[in-house]
């Protein structure tokens, strides 16, 4: 689910950034260090809005080395996916235990035991699929599935998902 | 398969069911077989009135307090049970007991007052008892000391009053609570006191006789024909019932008024022994015929047992079918055959007339059976049958699909804590469905075995049998076997409740996240993707494989983890097999290590074999772009399939990658540096496409940020060291700004006496200033350059640098690219240049500047001189005789002649000596040029015009040719430094750059004469 959320950064600068131009390498630094990250609170970090306006605050010298510590805050967009959550997927590989399927930066496993029992793995056809009378799941298709759960890693996000319900499967 | 052939006319099995543990203990304890039938019959009468006694509390004035204590709760609720058994245990001992019991207070602690100081205490006890009033008799403790007298008195009074009453206490109780009015009231009641329902002294007596075992049923079905037959006879067999417990092998039950109609019952029986008879007491009536429920495993098909004794002894087998009596099973085993390697010892044997029992150490392994083998081991008792495949006879065995099919008796076969073991299981798993193990099988077997300690507070558990079927919730305590959980489902939420232990079973949901705890999978961390009944089915996080275990060796995890350590080597370290290869862990197995080695072939290993762990943390590569990669990057296969991944480890041009989707290898791939490009750098580290890193410089601001120029190469010369002897000061390090004297030195290092104080000190030569005897500083380099070339040099200082630097290859990058293209050219301006002798050469010639470096080696010095320095500025002149360029020129017969060997010599000898005339008549090229009117004869080139006037350089400095400077290569000018100077330093010599040369018409004529 995506959610507009106030965040905030902290960020050291060298004191040679410091100058007129300061606010562009804070920002900068932000967007670079913010944007496409994943934490288990929030999730992703798909996007810090009105790039311009982030609020960069007064800065405070840190004692000892004569760089500056800022406090940036900002408004993202952030993606997390929740438990029970039925999103799109592109499908990216397929084997005989299941496939995975990508939600933008999320990787999602989909086991064969949540595939409905009519799809069959299909070793054979090129790439590998999932088939049935009327549905065919290969690498590239395009699915709606129910994500059963996640797990946090450091940086990333994983998670399981289920097509065996109504009104999911290939789309 | 409860073996109670007939039952008690009015015994009730659901009562005895409800018998709680203790009773169940006892039994064990007390084999009707242990006591005679005599210590049983005392006993008999004894206890019968005693436990009216007990029971009955009005009766009971004037007994000890303790019974009261005892039996106060003793109403009528279930709790009577075990305080019977409590009595009867007393009983059993009592006259050994009771005195001890006798002076127990009930508010103080009897043992410790025994033990300790006795005056201390009593006093202690006084006051406390007189404080509370809870001291009933204070005579009593006065009378500690002979307790025992006492005690023994009042124990013979209550033992008469006991049996005196007996009779008259039991008619009272029986008309209180006869057993007509309980089972009068019997379906009314939910629960009947066990204590009422138990027959009485005058109901019909059990006895127990044994037999031989094994032959109990029989026995029983003959004298149940025996009562049948003579039922209508004079004589019927005055027996109320026949019957035998499979816990008490050995022995039948009759049950019957008299012990003649049990001897007549039993009279030409077989295998009975009627001498050995026992009267069964009361109260061990329903410890004899309690069905027990736990100890009865209901066998179907699939479950799995062992066998007790024989070949098979202790091996797993699979029900396969169920004989219609229920006494015998038809088993799947793995054979153990030897293929009659064994029986030909045993025939050995036989001569001797001895026959010798394979023993258990020879016991052949469980192998499925090889048709092969056997026909070859014994053809005639080998036959397969031919209706069905893999169906073979073999010594009277049946064998299907190599499993042995067997028939056992239920006797011979273990059913309980059966445990099967994953190996055992899979060896029955090959012919079984693509789930490899039977699990509902598996489960039934593992359910019967302990389920305590499986469950810890705060477990997820759900209700699968009894009233509270499909509640679950929370674990909040347990003990033994009842667990307390807090219900969570709807009607009963926030309640707790207590369940046995074996009616629960763990819960868990789709996507909750567990570690495995016991079993094969055992530390394995994953999601479960299905969960059903208690059999789930998991992801492994590490893996990326599916299995499946019990929800009872699962707990739920929030750590990620694995079998990931084995030893000290943990999974995905890269490892040392051997000199020249590595590998990395990618799988850790029980006790050994799954690798996937540099060659990319995954195999397994003993942690024995890995010699080394390899700490690479720092290494890195280049990618197919060229661009840096390192540990921890994602990288993304260039061709193959495209996979990303990241990585693990970089050896050598290698890298090793994990990637989660994929599933070989457990995800880890080998893949070349090379064909891989970086996607993304670990933790934002800064690559080139990732702006700068604002905690560290700006590198904008720092100056020379193209890192340190190369060490200057300083060339060597022969001969004494220059530096000895000079007058020094130092111009870096701690000693700087000291003056000295060089005492003696190295290639790169000085030994410096200072004036200041009289120490030597080493110091590196260019870290030190020299001083001239004009008071000039020299550098080092300005040292070891000839000075001549030096001289009226000290304007021209920068230049000289410029020229260090362009000897050293180019410190001074701006020029350098347009001399390498000036070299490269080798245009043949310059080549013509060279070659005529330019105006600067000319010139040079004709300066003392000139005569001087004549003396030097020729090209070398030249080289160095200002002049060329200025002239060519030109990185040149040693470089360029090394350079092919030169090597092209040198090819002109001139240039051999004059020049290569001696280059001075030739120079010179050009320079003094018409050079024209002597080269160039050689030389077509030279012919050539010295035909021509060369520019500076003419004086034509402005560079030849100044240049007779001033020093050799000076026309570079001053810029007055315009061919020199600005003209020929104008670029060249400016990149200066360029490896191949060389080449370059004639354009200082050329005036005769194109440019200049532009204007003469010979000019093309030079360009096919260099090379």
């Amino acid at each position: 689910m995506f959610f507009l959320k106030d965040l905030s950064l902290s960020i050291t600068l060298h004191p040679s950034y410091f100058g007129p131009s300061m606010h562009t390498y804070l920002r900068s630094k932000l967007l670079q260090d913010v944007e496409g990250t994943c934490s288990g609170e929030y999730g992703y970090i798909i996007y810090v809005m009105d790039g311009m306006r982030i609020d960069v605050d007064r800065g405070r010298v840190i004692p000892g080395n004569g760089g500056a510590e800022f406090e940036v805050k900002y408004r993202a967009i952030v993606w997390k996916p929740f438990k029970g959550e039925v999103v799109d997927a592109v499908v990216t590989s397929v084997n005989n235990i299941g496939f995975f399927a990508d939600v933008g930066p999320l990787s999602v496993f989909v086991s064969t035991k949540l595939i409905p029992s009519d799809m069959r793995f299909d070793p054979n056809s090129s790439p590998p699929a999932y088939v049935s009378d009327d549905q065919t799941i290969e690498r590239g298709s395009h699915v709606r599935l129910k994500i059963v759960g996640t797990r946090v890693d450091v940086g990333e996000m994983f998670a399981i998902g289920s097509i065996k319900e109504d009104y999911l499967g290939v789309l | 398969m409860s073996g109670l052939e007939n039952m008690f006319d009015d015994s009730d099995p659901e009562d005895a069911i409800e018998e709680s543990e203790p009773q169940q203990r006892r039994l064990g304890g007390r084999s009707p077989a242990a006591q005679s039938a005599n210590d049983l019959e005392t006993e008999e009468i004894f206890r019968q009135p005693d436990e009216m006694i007990n029971n009955d509390d009005i009766a009971n004035d004037d007994e000890g307090d303790e019974d009261d204590d005892e039996e106060d709760d003793d109403v009528d609720d279930e709790d009577d049970d075990e305080d019977e058994e409590d009595d009867d245990e007393e009983n059993g001992s009592r006259r050994r007991k009771r005195p001890r019991k006798e002076r127990r207070n009930q508010f103080l602690d009897v043992e410790a007052e025994v033990d300790e100081d006795e005056e201390e205490l009593e006093e202690d006890e006084d006051e406390l008892g007189r404080e509370d009033g809870f001291i009933q008799d204070a005579q009593e403790n006065e009378f500690d000391r002979t307790d025992d007298r006492l005690h023994r008195e009042v124990d013979r009074q209550r033992a008469a009053i006991a049996e005196e009453d007996a009779e008259r206490l039991a008619s009272e109780y029986r008309e209180k609570y006869g057993r007509s009015a309980a089972s009068k009231y019997r379906g009314d009641m939910s629960i009947i006191p066990q204590r009422l329902l138990v027959p009485s002294v005058e109901d019909p007596n059990i006895w127990g006789v044994r037999c031989k075992t094994g032959k109990e049923k029989q026995i029983v079905r003959t004298i149940w024909r025996k009562k049948a037959s003579l039922q209508y006879t004079k004589a019927p067999v005055e027996i109320l019932s026949a019957f035998q417990r499979d816990n008490f092998s050995g022995y039948v039950y009759v049950e019957a008024r008299t012990l003649p109609d049990v001897e007549y019952a039993l009279k030409g029986i077989p295998n009975v022994y009627a001498r050995q008879m026992i009267l069964i007491p009361v109260t061990e009536y329903t410890d004899l015929l309690r069905v027990n429920k736990g100890a009865d495993v209901e066998l179907v098909p699939g479950s799995y047992v062992r066998i007790k004794r024989g070949k098979y002894q202790g091996d797993l087998a699979v029900v396969v079918d169920l004989s219609e009596n229920g006494l015998e099973v038809q088993l799947k085993l793995v054979p153990r055959l030897d293929y009659g390697r064994t029986q030909d010892i045993m025939s050995q044997t036989g001569l001797d007339g001895k026959r010798k029992r394979p023993n258990s150490s020879s016991r052949p392994a469980p192998r499925l059976f090889a048709p092969m083998e056997a026909r070859m081991a014994d053809p005639k008792n080998y036959q397969q049958r031919q209706a069905k495949d893999n169906h073979y006879i073999f010594q009277g065995e049946e064998y299907v699909n190599g499993y042995l099919i067997k028939d056992f008796r239920l006797s011979m076969v273990i059913t309980e804590n059966v445990e099967p073991k994953l190996e055992e299981v899979t060896r029955f798993s090959s012919t079984q469905d693509d789930e490899g193990v039977d699990l509902q099988a598996l489960a039934q077997s593992l359910k019967q075995t302990s389920t305590s300690g499986t469950f810890q507070a705060g477990d997820h558990v759900e209700v699968h049998e009894g009233e509270q079927t499909g509640v679950h919730g929370r674990v909040v305590s347990f003990d033994r076997d009842i667990v307390s959980v807090r219900a969570e489902s709807n009607e009963l939420r926030g309640q707790v409740i207590e369940i046995p232990a074996k009616s629960l079973r763990k819960k868990f949901n789709q996507g909750d996240h567990v570690r495995v705890i016991g079993g094969k999978f055992k530390d394995e961390t994953g999601m479960v993707v299905r969960a059903k009944d208690d059999v789930v089915t998991i992801l492994s996080d590490l893996s990326m494989q599916e299995f499946t275990v019990f929800s009872r060796d699962l707990k739920e995890a929030s750590d990620i983890g694995g079998r990931n350590v084995l030893g000290k080597y943990q999974i995905h370290d890269l490892v040392q097999l051997s000199a020249n290869n590595v590998a990395c862990i990618v799988k850790i197995e029980r006790d050994a290590f799954r690798v996937l080695n540099i060659n990319g072939v995954s195999q397994t290993i003993l942690p024995s074999a890995i010699s080394m762990k390899v700490e690479n943390k720092f290494s890195f590569a280049t990618d197919h772009n060229g661009s840096e990669i390192r540990v921890g990057d994602t990288v993304k296969e260039v061709d193959g399939n495209g996979s990303q991944g990241v990585i693990l480890h970089i050896y050598r041009t290698f890298a090793f990658l994990h990637n989660r989707t994929q599933s070989e290898n457990s995800g880890v791939s080998l893949v070349h540096t090379r064909n891989v490009v970086a996607v993304a750098a670990k933790g934002g580290r800064i690559t080139d496409s990732n702006g700068p890193d604002l905690s560290k410089m700006n590198p904008n601001l720092q100056v020379g940020a193209r890192g340190m120029a190369p060490p200057k190469n300083i060339p060597r010369q022969g001969g004494r060291d220059r530096a000895i002897g000079q007058t020094v000061i130092v111009r870096q390090g701690p000693y700087k700004g000291l003056l000295g004297i060089v005492k003696d030195a190295t290639d790169s290092m000085a030994r410096v006496e200072l004036h200041s104080k009289s120490k030597l000190i080493s110091v590196e030569k260019t870290k030190l200033g020299y001083k001239e005897r004009g008071g000039k500083t020299l550098s080092y380099e300005e040292l070891v350059t000839p000075k001549k070339f030096l001289s009226g040099n000290v304007s021209t200082l920068p230049q000289y640098q410029g020229g260090n630097s362009w000897q050293q290859g180019g410190a001074t990058p701006a020029r350098t690219p347009a001399w390498a293209a000036s070299s490269g050219g080798r245009t043949p301006a310059w080549a013509s240049s060279d070659g005529s002798k330019t105006p600067a050469w000319a010139s040079g010639g004709r300066t003392p500047a000139w005569g001087e470096g004549g003396r030097t080696p020729a090209w070398s010095s030249s080289s160095r001189t200002p002049a060329w320095n200025s002239g060519a500025k030109t990185p040149s002149y040693g470089a360029g005789n090394r350079t092919p360029a030169w090597n092209a020129n040198a090819r002109t017969p001139a240039y051999n002649n004059d020049g290569s060997r001696t280059p001075s010599r030739s120079a010179w000898d050009i320079g003094a000596q018409t050079p024209r005339a002597d080269s160039g008549s050689k030389t077509p090229a030279w012919n050539s040029d010295s035909a021509a009117p060369t520019p500076w004869d003419d004086g034509r080139t402005p560079g030849a015009y100044h240049d007779p006037g001033t020093v050799a350089y000076t026309p570079y400095n001053s810029a007055p040719t315009p061919g020199v400077i600005s003209a020929p290569t104008p670029g060249g000018w400016d990149d200066a430094a360029t490896p191949v100077p060389y080449d370059a330093k004639s354009p200082g010599l050329p005036a005769v750059t194109p440019a200049a040369w532009g204007d003469e018409p010979e000019t093309p004529r030079y360009a096919p004469a260099s090379p």
